[in-house]
Protein backbone atom coordinates (compact mmCIF):
# COMPACT_ATOMS: atom_id res chain seq x y z
CA UNK A 1 0.00 0.00 0.00
CA UNK A 2 3.07 2.59 0.71
CA UNK A 3 4.40 1.48 -2.79
CA UNK A 4 0.84 2.47 -4.38
CA UNK A 5 0.39 5.55 -1.57
CA UNK A 6 3.64 6.91 -3.19
CA UNK A 7 3.05 6.93 -6.78
CA UNK A 8 -0.34 8.27 -6.13
CA UNK A 9 0.79 11.34 -4.46
CA UNK A 10 3.41 11.48 -7.03
CA UNK A 11 0.56 12.40 -9.91
CA UNK A 12 -1.61 14.90 -7.19
CA UNK A 13 0.52 15.82 -4.06
CA UNK A 14 -2.81 17.41 -2.86
CA UNK A 15 -5.14 14.61 -2.19
CA UNK A 16 -5.28 12.99 0.49
CA UNK A 17 -5.59 9.23 -1.00
CA UNK A 18 -5.49 7.26 2.44
CA UNK A 19 -9.05 9.03 3.73
CA UNK A 20 -10.63 9.82 0.29
CA UNK A 21 -13.13 7.29 -0.24
CA UNK A 22 -15.17 8.78 -3.81
CA UNK A 23 -12.06 10.09 -5.53
CA UNK A 24 -14.32 9.60 -8.81
CA UNK A 25 -17.78 10.29 -6.91
CA UNK A 26 -16.43 13.69 -6.20
CA UNK A 27 -14.85 13.82 -8.96
CA UNK A 28 -11.33 14.94 -7.36
CA UNK A 29 -9.59 13.13 -9.82
CA UNK A 30 -10.34 14.02 -12.97
CA UNK A 31 -9.63 11.98 -16.71
CA UNK A 32 -6.21 13.65 -17.12
CA UNK A 33 -5.11 11.89 -13.84
CA UNK A 34 -6.92 8.48 -14.39
CA UNK A 35 -4.99 8.37 -17.34
CA UNK A 36 -1.40 9.23 -15.60
CA UNK A 37 -2.14 6.94 -12.48
CA UNK A 38 -2.77 4.08 -14.98
CA UNK A 39 0.38 5.02 -17.01
CA UNK A 40 1.72 4.90 -13.89
CA UNK A 41 0.51 1.31 -12.59
CA UNK A 42 0.93 -0.49 -15.78
CA UNK A 43 4.56 0.86 -15.89
CA UNK A 44 5.63 0.17 -11.95
CA UNK A 45 3.40 -3.10 -12.37
CA UNK A 46 3.80 -4.35 -15.62
CA UNK A 47 0.49 -4.94 -15.79
CA UNK A 48 -2.04 -3.50 -18.29
CA UNK A 49 -5.21 -1.62 -17.30
CA UNK A 50 -7.82 -1.80 -19.80
CA UNK A 51 -10.46 0.55 -20.34
CA UNK A 52 -13.18 -1.69 -19.00
CA UNK A 53 -11.17 -1.41 -15.96
CA UNK A 54 -11.70 2.49 -15.77
CA UNK A 55 -14.78 1.74 -13.52
CA UNK A 56 -15.46 4.64 -10.45
CA UNK A 57 -15.72 1.60 -8.21
CA UNK A 58 -11.98 0.65 -9.09
CA UNK A 59 -10.65 4.10 -8.30
CA UNK A 60 -13.16 5.79 -5.73
CA UNK A 61 -10.56 4.89 -2.67
CA UNK A 62 -6.93 3.84 -2.97
CA UNK A 63 -8.05 0.65 -1.42
CA UNK A 64 -10.17 -0.39 -4.48
CA UNK A 65 -6.75 0.88 -6.79
CA UNK A 66 -5.04 -1.48 -4.96
CA UNK A 67 -7.38 -4.62 -5.22
CA UNK A 68 -7.29 -3.94 -9.25
CA UNK A 69 -3.76 -3.91 -9.53
CA UNK A 70 -3.82 -7.48 -7.58
CA UNK A 71 -6.13 -8.60 -9.28
CA UNK A 72 -4.38 -7.66 -12.63
CA UNK A 73 -0.80 -8.85 -11.38
CA UNK A 74 -2.69 -12.54 -10.72
CA UNK A 75 -4.11 -12.96 -13.89
CA UNK B 1 -38.59 26.62 -14.43
CA UNK B 2 -37.29 25.25 -18.15
CA UNK B 3 -40.21 27.12 -19.71
CA UNK B 4 -38.97 30.11 -17.52
CA UNK B 5 -35.11 29.83 -18.78
CA UNK B 6 -36.90 29.21 -22.46
CA UNK B 7 -39.28 32.03 -22.83
CA UNK B 8 -38.79 34.57 -20.52
CA UNK B 9 -34.88 34.58 -20.54
CA UNK B 10 -33.39 32.41 -24.17
CA UNK B 11 -36.16 33.66 -26.05
CA UNK B 12 -35.62 37.33 -24.67
CA UNK B 13 -31.99 37.67 -24.84
CA UNK B 14 -31.77 36.43 -28.24
CA UNK B 15 -32.99 39.37 -29.85
CA UNK B 16 -30.12 41.80 -28.99
CA UNK B 17 -27.42 39.00 -29.05
CA UNK B 18 -29.09 38.04 -33.09
CA UNK B 19 -28.74 42.08 -33.66
CA UNK B 20 -25.01 42.06 -32.54
CA UNK B 21 -24.06 39.42 -34.32
CA UNK B 22 -26.01 39.85 -37.07
CA UNK B 23 -23.44 43.57 -37.73
CA UNK B 24 -21.01 43.40 -35.12
CA UNK B 25 -18.63 46.01 -36.94
CA UNK B 26 -21.58 48.10 -35.89
CA UNK B 27 -21.04 48.39 -32.25
CA UNK B 28 -18.40 48.90 -29.90
CA UNK B 29 -16.62 46.33 -27.48
CA UNK B 30 -18.52 46.61 -24.98
CA UNK B 31 -22.21 46.33 -26.93
CA UNK B 32 -19.58 42.53 -28.44
CA UNK B 33 -18.41 41.68 -25.28
CA UNK B 34 -22.02 41.66 -24.08
CA UNK B 35 -23.28 39.95 -26.99
CA UNK B 36 -20.47 37.38 -26.61
CA UNK B 37 -21.93 36.92 -22.52
CA UNK B 38 -25.22 37.36 -23.49
CA UNK B 39 -25.41 34.32 -25.83
CA UNK B 40 -23.74 31.94 -23.12
CA UNK B 41 -26.61 32.96 -20.99
CA UNK B 42 -28.90 32.40 -23.88
CA UNK B 43 -27.48 28.64 -24.71
CA UNK B 44 -27.81 27.97 -20.69
CA UNK B 45 -31.21 29.14 -20.73
CA UNK B 46 -31.93 28.01 -24.05
CA UNK B 47 -30.61 24.45 -23.21
CA UNK B 48 -30.86 23.46 -19.55
CA UNK B 49 -34.53 24.71 -19.69
CA UNK B 50 -34.97 22.73 -22.94
CA UNK B 51 -33.55 19.78 -20.67
CA UNK B 52 -35.67 20.87 -17.32
CA UNK B 53 -38.77 20.63 -19.29
CA UNK B 54 -37.91 17.44 -20.97
CA UNK B 55 -36.89 16.07 -17.57
CA UNK B 56 -39.78 17.57 -15.97
CA UNK B 57 -41.95 15.22 -18.58
CA UNK B 58 -40.48 12.33 -17.71
CA UNK B 59 -40.14 12.44 -14.65
CA UNK B 60 -44.13 12.21 -15.09
CA UNK B 61 -44.08 9.01 -16.51
CA UNK B 62 -41.47 7.61 -14.43
CA UNK B 63 -38.59 8.26 -16.10
CA UNK B 64 -35.63 9.86 -14.26
CA UNK B 65 -33.27 11.65 -16.63
CA UNK B 66 -29.69 12.22 -15.97
CA UNK B 67 -28.75 15.80 -14.67
CA UNK B 68 -27.31 17.97 -18.07
CA UNK B 69 -25.98 20.54 -16.19
CA UNK B 70 -24.78 21.32 -12.45
CA UNK B 71 -24.33 25.61 -12.06
CA UNK B 72 -21.79 24.86 -15.33
CA UNK B 73 -21.34 28.78 -14.88
CA UNK B 74 -19.97 28.63 -11.18
CA UNK B 75 -16.94 26.81 -12.90
CA UNK B 76 -13.56 27.52 -11.44
CA UNK B 77 -11.64 26.33 -14.81
CA UNK B 78 -12.48 25.13 -18.39
CA UNK B 79 -11.79 21.66 -17.39
CA UNK B 80 -14.62 22.08 -14.23
CA UNK B 81 -16.66 24.07 -16.67
CA UNK B 82 -16.88 20.71 -19.04
CA UNK B 83 -17.51 18.04 -16.24
CA UNK B 84 -20.34 20.77 -15.54
CA UNK B 85 -21.67 21.71 -19.05
CA UNK B 86 -23.34 19.31 -21.48
CA UNK B 87 -22.30 16.33 -19.01
CA UNK B 88 -23.68 13.34 -21.30
CA UNK B 89 -21.89 14.83 -24.21
CA UNK B 90 -18.38 14.82 -21.86
CA UNK B 91 -19.12 11.39 -20.34
CA UNK B 92 -19.90 10.21 -23.77
CA UNK B 93 -16.63 11.28 -25.14
CA UNK B 94 -14.30 10.68 -22.26
CA UNK B 95 -15.57 6.75 -21.97
CA UNK B 96 -15.81 6.33 -26.09
CA UNK B 97 -12.77 8.61 -27.27
CA UNK B 98 -10.48 10.11 -24.33
CA UNK B 99 -10.44 6.67 -22.60
CA UNK B 100 -9.68 4.22 -25.23
CA UNK B 101 -7.49 6.54 -27.11
CA UNK B 102 -4.96 7.16 -24.21
CA UNK B 103 -5.20 3.29 -23.28
CA UNK B 104 -4.40 2.00 -26.83
CA UNK B 105 -0.86 0.26 -27.91
CA UNK B 106 -0.17 3.29 -30.48
CA UNK B 107 -1.08 6.13 -27.76
CA UNK B 108 1.26 4.40 -25.39
CA UNK B 109 4.18 3.98 -27.69
CA UNK B 110 3.87 7.76 -28.79
CA UNK B 111 3.80 7.81 -24.95
CA UNK B 112 7.24 5.93 -24.49
CA UNK B 113 8.62 7.49 -27.58
CA UNK B 114 7.93 10.94 -26.39
CA UNK B 115 9.20 10.47 -22.94
CA UNK B 116 12.56 9.71 -24.32
CA UNK B 117 12.59 12.98 -26.65
CA UNK B 118 11.31 15.41 -24.55
CA UNK B 119 11.90 14.12 -21.11
CA UNK B 120 9.54 12.53 -18.35
CA UNK B 121 7.10 15.57 -17.86
CA UNK B 122 6.23 16.93 -20.89
CA UNK B 123 6.61 13.27 -22.50
CA UNK B 124 3.87 12.06 -20.30
CA UNK B 125 1.20 14.22 -21.70
CA UNK B 126 2.00 14.30 -25.33
CA UNK B 127 -0.26 11.36 -25.62
CA UNK B 128 -3.01 12.08 -23.48
CA UNK B 129 -3.01 15.80 -24.89
CA UNK B 130 -3.09 14.64 -28.30
CA UNK B 131 -6.37 12.64 -27.29
CA UNK B 132 -7.66 15.31 -25.39
CA UNK B 133 -7.17 17.55 -28.69
CA UNK B 134 -9.39 15.13 -30.66
CA UNK B 135 -12.13 15.06 -28.08
CA UNK B 136 -12.09 18.81 -28.57
CA UNK B 137 -11.97 18.82 -32.19
CA UNK B 138 -14.93 16.28 -32.08
CA UNK B 139 -16.64 18.52 -29.55
CA UNK B 140 -16.78 21.30 -32.01
CA UNK B 141 -17.83 19.26 -34.89
CA UNK B 142 -20.17 17.92 -33.24
CA UNK B 143 -22.04 21.28 -33.05
CA UNK B 144 -21.15 21.63 -37.12
CA UNK B 145 -19.11 21.03 -39.30
CA UNK B 146 -17.86 24.22 -40.10
CA UNK B 147 -14.19 26.04 -39.11
CA UNK B 148 -15.89 28.14 -36.39
CA UNK B 149 -17.03 25.30 -34.47
CA UNK B 150 -13.61 23.41 -34.42
CA UNK B 151 -12.07 26.35 -33.48
CA UNK B 152 -14.36 27.01 -30.85
CA UNK B 153 -13.50 23.07 -29.97
CA UNK B 154 -9.54 23.37 -29.95
CA UNK B 155 -9.92 26.78 -27.88
CA UNK B 156 -11.24 25.25 -25.21
CA UNK B 157 -8.64 22.33 -25.54
CA UNK B 158 -5.76 24.90 -25.76
CA UNK B 159 -6.80 26.65 -22.66
CA UNK B 160 -7.14 23.24 -20.39
CA UNK B 161 -3.26 22.14 -21.72
CA UNK B 162 -2.50 25.42 -20.52
CA UNK B 163 -3.35 24.61 -17.28
CA UNK B 164 -1.86 21.36 -16.97
CA UNK B 165 1.44 22.76 -18.35
CA UNK B 166 1.50 26.10 -16.77
CA UNK B 167 0.65 24.27 -13.60
CA UNK B 168 3.68 24.87 -11.10
CA UNK B 169 4.28 28.54 -12.91
CA UNK B 170 0.39 29.05 -11.55
CA UNK B 171 1.68 27.39 -8.09
CA UNK B 172 4.48 29.77 -7.51
CA UNK B 173 2.77 33.00 -8.68
CA UNK B 174 0.05 32.32 -6.16
CA UNK B 175 2.49 31.55 -3.56
CA UNK B 176 4.05 34.67 -4.64
CA UNK B 177 0.60 36.85 -4.14
CA UNK B 178 -0.01 35.23 -1.52
CA UNK B 179 -3.12 33.37 -2.86
CA UNK B 180 -5.35 31.65 -0.23
CA UNK B 181 -7.34 28.79 -2.38
CA UNK B 182 -9.99 28.63 -0.49
CA UNK B 183 -11.07 32.77 0.05
CA UNK B 184 -14.60 33.63 -1.40
CA UNK B 185 -12.59 36.55 -3.67
CA UNK B 186 -10.19 34.18 -5.14
CA UNK B 187 -12.90 31.64 -6.32
CA UNK B 188 -14.80 34.59 -8.15
CA UNK B 189 -11.53 35.70 -9.97
CA UNK B 190 -11.46 32.00 -11.06
CA UNK B 191 -15.44 32.02 -11.97
CA UNK B 192 -15.19 35.07 -13.90
CA UNK B 193 -12.09 34.59 -15.38
CA UNK B 194 -13.76 30.97 -16.73
CA UNK B 195 -17.35 32.50 -17.92
CA UNK B 196 -15.01 35.03 -19.86
CA UNK B 197 -12.90 32.54 -21.79
CA UNK B 198 -15.91 30.35 -22.06
CA UNK B 199 -17.76 33.56 -23.59
CA UNK B 200 -14.90 34.51 -26.26
CA UNK B 201 -15.09 30.98 -27.16
CA UNK B 202 -18.58 31.29 -27.84
CA UNK B 203 -17.94 34.31 -29.97
CA UNK B 204 -16.66 31.45 -32.56
CA UNK B 205 -19.81 29.42 -32.30
CA UNK B 206 -21.90 32.40 -32.49
CA UNK B 207 -20.34 34.33 -35.21
CA UNK B 208 -20.71 34.03 -39.06
CA UNK B 209 -17.19 32.89 -39.48
CA UNK B 210 -13.46 32.64 -37.93
CA UNK B 211 -12.17 35.63 -39.10
CA UNK B 212 -15.70 37.79 -37.87
CA UNK B 213 -15.18 35.90 -34.81
CA UNK B 214 -11.31 37.31 -34.38
CA UNK B 215 -12.25 40.74 -35.49
CA UNK B 216 -15.26 40.62 -32.54
CA UNK B 217 -12.42 39.94 -29.83
CA UNK B 218 -10.28 42.66 -31.39
CA UNK B 219 -13.09 44.79 -31.38
CA UNK B 220 -13.72 44.09 -27.78
CA UNK B 221 -9.75 45.31 -26.92
CA UNK B 222 -9.39 47.79 -29.40
CA UNK B 223 -13.17 49.61 -29.07
CA UNK B 224 -14.27 49.05 -25.76
CA UNK B 225 -14.80 52.37 -24.86
CA UNK B 226 -16.23 53.55 -28.18
CA UNK B 227 -20.04 54.38 -27.20
CA UNK B 228 -20.86 56.30 -30.69
CA UNK B 229 -23.25 53.65 -31.77
CA UNK B 230 -25.42 54.58 -28.73
CA UNK B 231 -26.36 58.18 -30.15
CA UNK B 232 -29.87 58.51 -31.08
CA UNK B 233 -29.69 56.06 -33.70
CA UNK B 234 -32.51 53.65 -31.79
CA UNK B 235 -29.81 51.01 -31.49
CA UNK B 236 -29.64 51.68 -27.64
CA UNK B 237 -32.30 49.73 -27.14
CA UNK B 238 -31.05 46.38 -29.04
CA UNK B 239 -34.69 45.63 -29.98
CA UNK B 240 -35.91 45.58 -26.48
CA UNK B 241 -37.34 48.24 -24.79
CA UNK B 242 -37.30 49.37 -20.66
CA UNK B 243 -39.84 47.12 -19.49
CA UNK B 244 -38.28 43.93 -21.66
CA UNK B 245 -34.82 44.89 -20.34
CA UNK B 246 -36.15 44.61 -16.62
CA UNK B 247 -38.17 41.38 -17.13
CA UNK B 248 -34.63 39.79 -18.73
CA UNK B 249 -32.30 41.12 -15.93
CA UNK B 250 -34.91 40.03 -13.00
CA UNK B 251 -35.42 36.36 -15.10
CA UNK B 252 -31.46 35.87 -14.96
CA UNK B 253 -31.50 37.58 -11.18
CA UNK B 254 -34.12 34.39 -10.59
CA UNK B 255 -31.94 31.86 -12.09
CA UNK B 256 -28.33 32.73 -10.64
CA UNK B 257 -30.53 33.09 -7.09
CA UNK B 258 -31.87 29.03 -7.74
CA UNK B 259 -28.35 28.32 -9.31
CA UNK B 260 -26.09 29.54 -5.67
CA UNK B 261 -28.90 27.51 -3.88
CA UNK B 262 -28.19 24.67 -5.81
CA UNK B 263 -24.55 24.85 -5.69
CA UNK B 264 -24.80 25.30 -1.71
CA UNK B 265 -26.37 22.06 -2.33
CA UNK B 266 -30.03 22.89 -1.31
CA UNK B 267 -32.99 22.05 -3.55
CA UNK B 268 -35.28 24.33 -4.66
CA UNK B 269 -37.63 21.45 -5.73
CA UNK B 270 -38.21 20.25 -2.21
CA UNK B 271 -38.29 23.29 -0.08
CA UNK B 272 -41.19 24.05 -2.36
CA UNK B 273 -42.65 20.17 -1.71
CA UNK B 274 -42.17 20.89 1.90
CA UNK B 275 -44.52 23.85 2.35
CA UNK B 276 -48.19 24.01 2.39
CA UNK B 277 -50.64 23.20 -0.27
CA UNK B 278 -51.93 26.57 -0.80
CA UNK B 279 -48.03 28.64 -0.91
CA UNK B 280 -47.63 25.47 -3.73
CA UNK B 281 -50.79 26.17 -5.66
CA UNK B 282 -49.94 29.67 -5.31
CA UNK B 283 -46.47 29.72 -6.55
CA UNK B 284 -46.75 27.47 -9.73
CA UNK B 285 -50.38 29.90 -10.52
CA UNK B 286 -47.69 32.79 -9.79
CA UNK B 287 -45.05 31.45 -12.62
CA UNK B 288 -47.85 30.29 -15.27
CA UNK B 289 -49.25 33.27 -14.64
CA UNK B 290 -45.83 34.99 -15.13
CA UNK B 291 -44.69 32.72 -18.05
CA UNK B 292 -48.23 33.82 -20.39
CA UNK B 293 -47.71 37.54 -19.66
CA UNK B 294 -43.58 38.06 -19.98
CA UNK B 295 -42.84 34.84 -21.81
CA UNK B 296 -41.70 36.28 -25.24
CA UNK B 297 -43.80 33.90 -27.65
CA UNK B 298 -46.38 34.70 -30.59
CA UNK B 299 -46.07 35.85 -34.10
CA UNK B 300 -42.39 36.56 -34.81
CA UNK B 301 -40.84 34.76 -32.57
CA UNK B 302 -39.46 31.58 -32.60
CA UNK B 303 -40.35 29.92 -29.35
CA UNK B 304 -40.70 26.08 -30.38
CA UNK B 305 -37.33 25.93 -31.56
CA UNK B 306 -34.36 25.36 -29.60
CA UNK B 307 -30.83 26.43 -30.31
CA UNK B 308 -29.60 22.52 -30.04
CA UNK B 309 -31.59 21.06 -32.20
CA UNK B 310 -29.65 22.07 -35.26
CA UNK B 311 -26.48 20.58 -33.36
Amino acid sequence: MEELLGILKGIRPDVDFEKETKLIDDSILDSFDIISIVGELNEHYDIEIDVEDLEPDNFNTAKAILALVTKLQED
Amino acid sequence: MGVHQKLIIADRIAIPVTMIFGDPSQYGGTAVLLAGIGYGIQVYADFSGGMDIARGFSQIIGIDLELNFTQPYFSVSVENFWRRWHITLGAFMRDYVFYPLSLSKFFNAIGKKSRKLIGDFAGKKVAPFIAMFLVYFLVGFWHGAEWKYIVYGIWNGVFIAGSILLVDVYAKIKRFLHIHEDRFLWRLFQIIRTFLIISFGRLFSRALNVSTAFSMIRSIFTRFTDFAYLEGNGTMTLGLDKWNWIVLLLGILLILIVDIQHEKGFSMRDRIAKQNVVFRVLLVSLAITAIAVIGVYGPGFDSAGFIYQQF
